[in-house]
């Protein structure tokens, strides 16, 4: 088939590859169906950036991509790539501008039927306790520059010694919320200086906490293993580093421009730019990267902090009331360095994923004990009149796509045309009747952001779920949200 | 009529700017990126001044340095360059120099709203040409 001038090659109903051509180093690869090839990437420039990304030096076995595959900067969002250490080339274009962007799910112990009335309280509590919109600031004291590398270098453990958490959040945070590698000083000072006020903050845009019902469980016993029950309440937080991750993205982009011509590199797209991992250009965007992706994970940990008050609040219960436990923290926007067996040898690699999760199957080391026997809880976030889903991941992922999977649903229509479907319409009273509370800045974010706006995730999901990727284990529905 | 249009986008914002010198395409530029993240109703105050030097190596990384610094101001300064006077470009040796002075004022929570917060000005799409007679391109923000 050819889509958009590009020759795709049906492998199996859920996996295309796009045969290697002039001056690509490795195929690319699609997990996708039909379907969605048709009615979604015709028009879409994706499958060129899955080539382009295919050119970078270094990459190994594919240029991937997860049937959430859309338009992004430099690499796809959807895009998987893993560059060797020593000849490969590390790319913030394979990261995104919103680093260690992610999703985190905590589980309460209580059900949402009983308590069904007081959700669009709760949802007014957390729109009180938690800064969110445009430019949102001051969830927590402003810190300052010094406190703030210690941000920088703790990630989520900062936030847990003063007071926003438990010791044990930490264990269910990928990477347990901290990348040891960083370093506060390789991020410029205007980096610093966009984050100062921003921890705790949900921002704008696409990023919202959900408050959400088990609504289906397709794997009883890798439910009950996560702790998950039908039935149950638990609140679902999608958020990333914030100014700070954008401006080291920006920051680095103009650095690594520069090296790459110095090193000789000669790529297809600006936004592409890189350097070796192995360089000093390289290495310093690395550890400014981690360095963002532990301020996000500090982020989200705040933010639950904050959930978990809004909860006690609004049900006039105690923590222990609630019997809240963090399921898992995952990030969707990242860099980083791990060890996967390539023709038969264990090697290590930088795998770039961006728009897509890391999905570790049972048995790895770098997942929880709890985990071990499931593989890793991988959370995929949809829009917010639908569903969202648990799943886990599998040896099938290790084996395939370094260990990763989708992300979640993308957009459909832009923000222009989702204006135009909600003209005339009152987009709270159609949620409201569906039973979804909902608090934003204003009717446009709302309208912005509606449901069909997006692309049903069920479609993705049921792509990974059939190739073995990741298989499905609940489905969440929303029923509180609250938007930037 | 406006000098720039916004073009449709899937998931961010795209803009093509024209302008008969690449002085105006950057003042041009700049109107869009205003337009953008404080809409179309904003009626500046100005009574402050910042002035701007910066230095690339090509007239496109100098107009997203450029608009970075537009955006940095606003959401880091928390000061709206509103108005964009005396811009200059000049080329020298193998860089691209821009002077400019920007007018402003404070943003304030009271009194202005923002519409958009820009993550980043990119690369993507853009690139200088000259179409008859004038300098065009396409800019996309990272929303």
């Amino acid at each position: 088939m050819i889509v958009h001038g590009i020759e795709l090659s049906k492998i199996t109903d859920e996996l295309w590859e796009i045969p290697r051509h002039k001056e690509m180093r490795v195929p690319g690869r699609i997990y996708i169906s039909r379907e969605m090839i048709e009615n979604g990437l015709q028009n879409d420039e994706a499958l060129n950036q899955v080539v382009n990304v295919a050119h970078l030096p270094g990459i190994q076995k594919y240029s991937l991509a997860m049937p959430d595959i859309h338009w992004g900067y430099g690499f796809p969002i959807g895009g998987v790539a893993a560059t060797d250490l020593n000849d490969g080339v590390v790319s913030p274009g394979g990261v995104g501008y919103d680093i260690n962007c992610g999703v985190r799910l905590l589980a309460t112990s209580l059900e949402f039927k009983p308590l069904e009335k007081k959700i669009p309280k709760l949802v007014e509590n957390m729109f009180r306790n938690i800064p969110t919109g445009v430019g949102a600031s001051g969830a927590i004291k402003k810190v300052s520059r010094q406190e703030m590398k210690r941000i920088l270098r703790m990630g989520s453990h900062w936030a847990i010694e003063n007071g926003f958490g438990r010791d044990e959040d930490a264990e269910f945070t990928e990477e347990t919320g901290i990348l040891k590698g960083a370093d506060p000083d390789s991020v410029f000072e205007r980096a610093i200086e966009r984050g100062l006020d921003q921890a705790g903050t949900l921002g704008s845009g696409n990023h919202f906490m959900e408050v959400d019902t088990v609504e289906e469980i397709f794997d009883e016993d890798k439910a009950r293993t996560f702790g998950l029950f039908k039935g149950q309440l638990v609140i679902l937080i999608h958020t990333g580093s914030r100014g700070l991750g954008y401006q080291v993205c920006d920051d680095y982009l103009k650095v690594l421009l520069k090296a790459e011509s110095k090193y000789g590199f000669r790529l297809p797209d600006r936004q592409l730019a890189c350097a070796p991992v192995k360089s000093a250009e390289g290495e310093k965007y690395l550890s400014a990267m981690q360095a963002a992706a532990n301020f996000a994970w500090n982020n989200r940990q705040v933010i639950m902090h904050l959930a978990k008050k809004s909860l006690m609040e609004t049900f006039n219960m105690s923590e222990s009331e609630l019997g809240c436990h963090l399921i898992y923290d995952v990030c969707h926007n990242i860099a980083k360095i791990e060890e996967h067996e390539i023709d038969g040898k264990k090697k290590k690699v930088c795998v770039h994923r961006k728009g897509a999760t890391r999905a570790f199957a049972p048995g790895s080391r770098n997942i929880p004990l709890r985990y071990r026997e499931t593989g890793q809880p991988v959370i995929i976030p949809g829009d917010m009149g639908r569903y969202s889903y648990v799943m886990a991941g599998t040896e099938k992922a290790m084996e395939e796509t370094f260990g990763s999977s989708c992300h979640g649903a993308g957009r459909m229509q832009s923000r222009h045309q989702a204006l135009k479907h909600a003209k005339g319409r009152d987009l709270v009273a159609e949620l409201n009747k569906k039973g979804i509370s909902i608090q934003a800045h204003g009717n446009r974010t709302i309208a912005e952001e509606m449901p069909e706006a997006y692309k049903d995730v069920a479609d993705v999901v049921n792509v990974m779920h059939k190739a073995g990727i990741t298989l499905k284990v609940a489905k969440l529905r929303p029923v509180g949200v609250i938007k930037g | 009529m406006k000098s720039y249009r916004f073009i449709e986008h899937t998931a961010d914002i795209a803009v093509e700017v024209r302008g008969g010198r690449l002085e105006d395409l950057f003042s041009n530029s700049a109107e869009a990126w205003l337009e953008t993240v404080l809409g179309s109703d904003f009626i500046p105050y100005i009574n402050d001044v910042k002035d701007v030097t910066l230095r690339e190596l090509s007239s496109e990384e100098l107009l997203v340095g450029f608009l970075s610094e537009l955006n940095y101001l606003l959401f880091v300064h928390r000061w709206i360059p509103a108005r964009v006077s005396g811009l200059t470009i000049e080329k020298k040796g193998e860089e691209f120099l821009l002077i400019a002075r920007l007018e402003g004022e404070e943003f304030s929570l009271e009194r202005h709203s923002l519409k958009e917060e820009i993550k980043a000005v990119t690369f993507h799409n853009m690139n200088i040409v000259k179409q008859r007679g004038e300098f065009v391109t396409r800019i996309v923000f990272d929303i």
